[in-house]
């Protein structure tokens, strides 16, 4: 009986020690031990870039979130002219035909609050008819079409007018349309005729929103939100029509780019094409953990090139995007962003630690690798970069950061 | 079969922990020293946790109550098949002029088979057991410039873990009344990883981590003698030497590193241009070792035992910074051990085995001119079977390093277990 106890005992103690070891050992490591053992340490090496190729494409401005419209001379990126083109759809919903008496009023929505220029908010606006054919979904900035002005016929062609004045505090105003436009649309609305969208589009070219002549100032109007109002006078019956299509016609001329500066603004007609290949296999026996190319901007003549009434919109978000591209125009606009640039203290940080390990460990070429500002929603804006021929504190340069072992 | 149940759920628990020590990831967030980070690890002295208890290796035959690694010199002397493993738990309070810290390990086994080919004449041993080991995890907070000026956090997880092990069959002859010999050759195999995990604070910087491998193996081998004298002094009393010889080797090593990057937008393997796999010889110490006991009656037992490695003719052409941080290492060991269970009194602390014991090791390494020695003081008992079994349990309290130069010192407690199974566990004991 005694030698049963002492076993049962004993079977406990092995058992209570085993339970303490298995216990004890749950306990996580500590970290003493900070520069004792060899540890690989992070060095940033910096590699200059010998060249900003740019290059020139034809970019697509139909149908952006915002269209411009105005005039505005802007010392660094030039004199800009500005109308925003648009075109109400037809779509007859059960209300039937239209009197010719119908009212038409443009529920004009913009951004009340971002002006580009002067903030004086006195420019007045004209609404025209189009002459020239055109569609929003390849409308090109090459794209010439004209307007047709009120003096310039025995028919009266200006269809409206307004200033900023007119709009409320939510951005909407409504203008009344009239003239012969409005007849011709209502012919086309009450045309019952199985082609009369394709002829709709095709024969009418639509309206323009163009700024006065004395204009200093450009609006960005959100042609999307805005709608078309046909008020029966007899009923007083109202019909919405949405906007079919919309396009910004933009011209810049002249501008001029502070010295040892490339300037870049939004409108996708220009962008910056680098060879990142020779860099990258120079690399091949570096354990980097990110490379960064690094554009300073030249802030003092951004900020110092306007007069004290005028204002520019924030300098544009900054891509980066791989090709090759057959058609860069298009690819600008959708295809796939490679890196977004940081921006702090006046310095773009582009993070192309994947472009490179893509093309030293997969082989993906990075002979074309395409930098450009992005559109932004339409609103116009740009930035102004030091060149290659800068000092080397501001010229464009790669940053390596190395991760060095101490062995 | 009830009696089965007690040693299989043993087995079952010891195997259980060894296998996570090994290879889980959960022993992965342990740490040991962090002087096992050097070179190839550190040494490790695989004997039972009844030999650690006194201090020694158990190179002697003065007690052959279980089995033991050290000597293949005394595997001639078994009359039954024995198993034997074990595991240690190690803390350790590091400390150093900068920082304090806290250390926990669960230390790899080993397994030790011995079969009597020829009953107290002729035995055959299978061993897989660590010769060294790194197990080192630390987790530090560094900065570096970013191109705007700014210092810039990020966090290094550094571990080295592995190192060697051996696969083991030696033999061992009795020659004559008093004397024995062994050797053993081996298979050294050398698994050794160290990694780096950077975990970015920041955005722009995205997660990194790198390792470097060594794997290798070699032909290794090792001899061993004793000799053993009853009624020397007393008509009671037995008188033991031993000693081994560990013959150098060199391990046809290959280092491999690898880091893991985001190429494509998925995580990938990949290889550095310039860090490619390289071969190398990594050049493993002689040792030698020798002890003496003596044992006045079956109750009580006294050993002292020195050992010599041979750390100074380490070289590592893969690592060679490592290799001038060697030194000869030098340990001895003085202990005992009393058997009050042989009286077979009823009481309750009379049916163990005690011991105890003291150990000073001068340490392989030499850093800053300072040798990371260490100093045991040594205690423990075991849990005797009927059937020629034995449960061992190992205290041990060490002090290791320094904080001079930098350095570190650390408090060591242990906490080892081991378990000597017999055949006659399992089967009804027989006259032979």
């Amino acid at each position: 009986m005694i030698n049963k106890n002492k076993a049962a005992q004993s079977r406990q103690l092995v058992f209570s020690i085993l339970l303490s070891f298995i216990l004890l050992s749950c306990e996580e490591s500590g970290t003493v031990g900070a520069g004792f053992i060899n540890e690989s340490e992070i060095v940033a090496d910096t590699i200059m870039v010998s060249e900003l190729p740019i290059k020139s494409v034809d970019p697509y401005l139909g149908k952006l979130i915002y269209s411009a419209t105005g005039a505005f001379n802007d010392p660094i990126l030039g004199e800009i002219n500005a109308m925003a083109l648009f075109k109400p759809s037809i779509i007859q919903g059960d209300i039937g035909d239209l009197p010719m008496d119908t009212k038409a009023l443009l529920r004009l929505n913009i951004d009340i609050e971002n002006i580009y220029g002067r903030q004086d908010r006195e420019a007045r606006f004209k609404v025209l008819r189009v002459a020239d054919f055109w569609r929003g979904s390849a409308f090109k900035r090459s794209d010439e079409v004209s307007v047709v002005e009120s003096d310039g016929g025995p028919i009266e062609q200006q269809v409206g007018e307004f200033t900023l004045a007119d709009f409320d505090t939510t951005g909407f105003a409504e203008l009344e349309l009239s003239g012969n436009w409005k007849s011709d649309f209502i012919r086309f609305y009450n045309n019952d005729d199985a082609n009369r969208d394709s002829v709709y589009r095709h024969e009418d070219f639509g309206l323009a929103i163009v700024p006065e002549d004395d204009a200093n100032e450009i609006i960005y109007a959100r042609i999307s939100t805005s709608r078309l109002l046909l008020i029966d006078p007899a009923d007083e019956d109202t019909t919405t029509n949405i906007m079919l299509d919309w396009a910004t016609d933009i011209e810049i001329t002249g501008g001029t780019a502070p010295a040892n500066n490339v300037v870049l603004s939004n409108l996708y007609d220009q962008y910056l094409q680098f060879n990142f290949t020779d860099i990258a296999q120079n690399l091949d026996n570096n354990n980097f953990v990110r490379a960064e190319l690094v554009l300073t901007a030249n802030e003092n003549a951004l900020q110092n090139s306007l007069t004290e009434n005028e204002e520019r919109f924030e300098t544009p978000p900054f891509r980066i995007q791989l090709g090759p591209s057959n058609d860069i125009a298009y690819d600008l606009g959708f295809n796939t962003i490679s890196s977004t640039a940081s921006y702090d203290e006046g310095k773009y940080r582009f993070d192309i630690t994947e472009l490179f390990n893509a093309s030293i460990f997969a082989d993906t070429d990075i002979t074309e690798v395409y930098l450009y500002a992005g559109q932004n929603s339409g609103y116009l804006s740009f930035s102004s970069f030091f060149d290659v021929t800068a000092d080397a504190a501001n010229a464009p340069k790669i940053i390596i950061f190395n991760l060095e072992s101490e062995e | 079969m009830k009696n089965l149940v007690f040693p299989i759920l043993l087995i079952v628990c010891l195997l259980s922990t060894n296998v996570t020590a090994q290879t889980g990831n959960s022993a992965e967030a342990r740490g040991g020293s962090i002087y096992s980070s050097i070179g190839v690890g550190y040494p490790v002295d695989v004997t039972s946790a009844g030999l650690k208890a006194q201090g020694i290796l158990g190179l002697t035959n003065i007690n052959r109550e279980t089995s033991s690694l050290a000597n293949p010199g005394l595997w001639a002397s078994t009359f039954y098949s024995q198993a034997s493993t074990g595991l240690q738990l190690t803390r350790a309070e590091v400390e150093s002029s900068a920082s304090t810290g806290t250390n926990v390990n669960l230390q790899t086994g080993y397994l030790h088979l011995l079969f009597p080919l020829k009953p107290g004449k002729i035995g055959m041993s299978v061993g897989m057991y660590p010769v060294t080991r790194a197990n080192f995890k630390s987790v530090n907070t560094k900065t570096f410039n970013s191109t705007a000026n700014t210092e810039l956090e990020y966090t290094n997880e550094v571990q080295s873990f592995g190192g060697i092990n051996k696969f083991e069959v030696g033999f061992a002859f009795k020659l004559g009344e008093n004397f024995s010999i062994g050797y053993a050759p081996s298979i050294a195999f050398l698994t050794l990883k160290n990694s780096e995990a950077l975990d970015f604070n920041v955005s722009g910087f995205a997660d990194h981590s790198q390792e470097i491998d060594y794997n290798g193996n070699a032909f290794a081998q090792r001899f061993g003698f004793t000799g053993t004298f009853k009624s020397v002094l007393r008509e009671t009393d037995t008188f033991s030497f031993g000693g081994t010889l560990n013959l150098p080797y060199t391990i046809d090593a290959k280092r491999t590193f690898s880091a893991i990057k985001n190429v494509r937008g998925a995580e990938q393997e990949v290889t550095i241009n310039g860090a490619e796999d390289q071969n190398g010889d990594i050049d493993m110490p002689m040792e030698a070792s020798f002890g003496i006991g003596y044992s006045p009656s079956n109750l009580f037992n006294l050993a002292v035992e020195a050992e010599l490695q041979k750390w100074s003719d380490f070289s590592n052409t893969l690592d060679p910074s490592s290799q001038e941080l060697m030194n000869d290492r030098k340990k001895i060991g003085f202990g005992g051990q009393y058997h009050p269970y042989r009286k077979n009194l009823d009481t309750f602390l009379s049916g163990f085995k005690y011991a105890a014991g003291i150990s000073y090791d001068t340490g392989h390494l030499n850093i800053l001119d300072q040798n990371i020695e260490t100093l045991w003081l040594n205690t423990g008992f075991g849990i005797p079977s009927k059937v020629a079994s034995f449960v061992d349990f190992s205290f041990q309290y060490g002090f290791r390093g320094t904080t001079d130069n930098n350095l570190f010192k650390e408090r060591i407690w242990t906490v080892g277990m081991s378990v000597n199974l017999t055949e006659l566990m399992f089967v009804r004991p027989k006259l032979r």
